[in-house]
């Protein structure tokens, strides 16, 4: 597999393996559950918030000859997908945190399984997105 | 409105096949094989590239015949004339316009002949595609060396004191082949990054002590460079040999380009009536009379 492809699947496939090693050792989830899921909430929302300033930022630097190449080459298009993909991701998250306050005191296994996918899936395409930024900016 | 006759132009190249155990014939057997919608292949770019006619070789003819279609769904033309205003195509779901490529193989000269399109697949995008359906390793594949004017070609084979080599190379360029050859966003901006300079410029000139540069050196760099214009053309911007073929101290010095006189020909094509594509039938004989030319050349000069 090329660096590219394994670039754009690398979030899910980290999420996957994360996920179902959590269904298989089963771990507790921690036992103060709203003050929990209240703060994977907030976290989720200052990465989302992260996310709509990097694209701000983007845009202010358009002009650059770095970013110039990157839509020459198409890798434009690929850098697109990984925002959206990281803010859709934390959207999804933070959804499951929302939805989290309906569960009952325990959460049932498969609930805290998609909790764990969603959370690595968020992060390592928001790490994703981060890294490629600061490395854009670096050359601006 | 009558304009000139239309041609197209072809430019020649020379096969180079990574494994003798997998010339590119066998490729190509394969492929003659497999039904039409088993030949689409997805570039890493995202474009789509199917080679849509191939004929083998015959009792008559000892070489291939290859039509490819690039094919683009995106964005299209619409359809005008000069009294009418321009009006879309009429597309169904699913439908895209293609760019036509012809190629024509000659295993035993291990020539290729590739229809310049500027739309269309090009011989990088070719060499790619062939080794996506050969098998399954890295280090099997196919390149595609342009094959330079006769006049350099000769000035080159001829020479044998070289003076100046000057190259320009723009390595850490991001650029299509990056993103065709499957390197990922994060590893092309260290490229640029790790090269601070977009370009790298080397001119090695002998001085007045020196008679002449390493004759086998230089000739080793020329064939590099020619890989390396055939592999990535937007990464070489200069590529410029200066010498001549004799050792003579008042001799002329000639300049030579690996650049641009490539060997080119162009060949006049047809349309059908009420459609305004080339014929495959012209463009594949197109490619069969710049062989006839490129032989009866390759005559004349022996």
């Amino acid at each position: 597999m090329n660096s590219l492809r394994w670039e754009r699947i690398k979030p899910l496939a980290y999420a996957l393996v994360a996920s179902a090693a959590w269904y298989c050792v089963a771990l507790p989830f921690p036992r103060e559950i709203p003050d929990f899921l209240s703060a994977s909430l907030s976290f989720s929302g200052i990465l989302i918030g992260f996310l709509v300033t990097i694209q701000t930022v983007l845009v202010t630097v358009s002009g650059a000859a770095v970013v110039d190449r990157l839509k020459q080459s198409g890798y434009m298009q690929d850098l697109e997908r990984y925002i959206k993909e990281a803010t859709y991701s934390l959207l999804l998250f933070a959804l499951a945190n929302l939805a989290g306050f309906f569960m009952a005191a325990t959460p049932a296994r498969w609930f805290s399984t998609l909790w764990v996918f969603l959370c690595i899936y968020g992060l390592t395409s928001f790490f994703r997105v981060s890294n490629i930024i600061s490395k854009i900016l670096r050359k601006v | 409105m009558a304009g000139p006759d239309p041609e197209v132009i072809i430019e020649v190249y020379v096969v180079e096949e990574m494994s003798e155990n997998y010339p590119l014939e066998l490729v190509l057997n394969n492929l003659a094989s497999m039904p039409l919608a088993r030949r689409n292949w997805t570039m890493p770019s995202g474009a789509s590239v199917r080679l849509e006619d191939i004929q083998p070789p015959s009792d008559d003819n000892d070489f291939w015949l290859l039509d490819f279609v690039h094919l683009r769904f995106k964005q299209g033309p619409g359809r005008a004339s000069r009294k009418r205003p321009i009006v879309g195509f009429d597309m169904s779901n699913g439908d895209g316009f293609a760019h036509e490529t012809a190629f024509f193989y000659k295993p035993a000269e291990k020539l290729l002949l590739a229809q310049y399109n500027h739309s269309g697949l090009k011989a990088a995008g070719a060499s790619k595609y062939f080794a996506a359906f050969g098998p399954n390793n890295q280090a099997i594949g196919y390149e595609f060396s342009p094959v330079l004017a006769d006049d350099v070609r000769a000035k080159l084979a001829k020479a044998d004191v070289f003076r100046k080599v000057h190259v320009k190379l723009a390595p850490g360029m991001i650029d299509k082949s990056y993103r065709e050859n499957g390197v990922s966003l994060d590893a092309a901006l260290n490229l640029a990054e790790g090269l601070q300079a977009p370009f790298v410029e080397v001119t090695m000139s002998v001085g007045h002590a020196q008679p002449a540069l390493k004759t086998q050196a230089v000739r080793k760099m020329i064939s590099g460079l020619q890989h390396l214009i055939g592999k990535n053309p937007d990464a070489v911007k200069k590529a410029q040999i200066v010498g001549h073929d004799s050792d003579e101290p008042l001799a002329i010095n000639e300049v030579m380009d690996l650049l641009t006189p490539r060997k080119r020909y162009s060949m006049p094509v047809w349309m059908d009536r009420g459609d305004l594509r080339y014929t495959r039938d012209s463009r594949y004989k197109a490619l069969q009379k710049t062989y006839a030319a490129l032989k009866n050349t390759r005559t004349r000069n022996r």
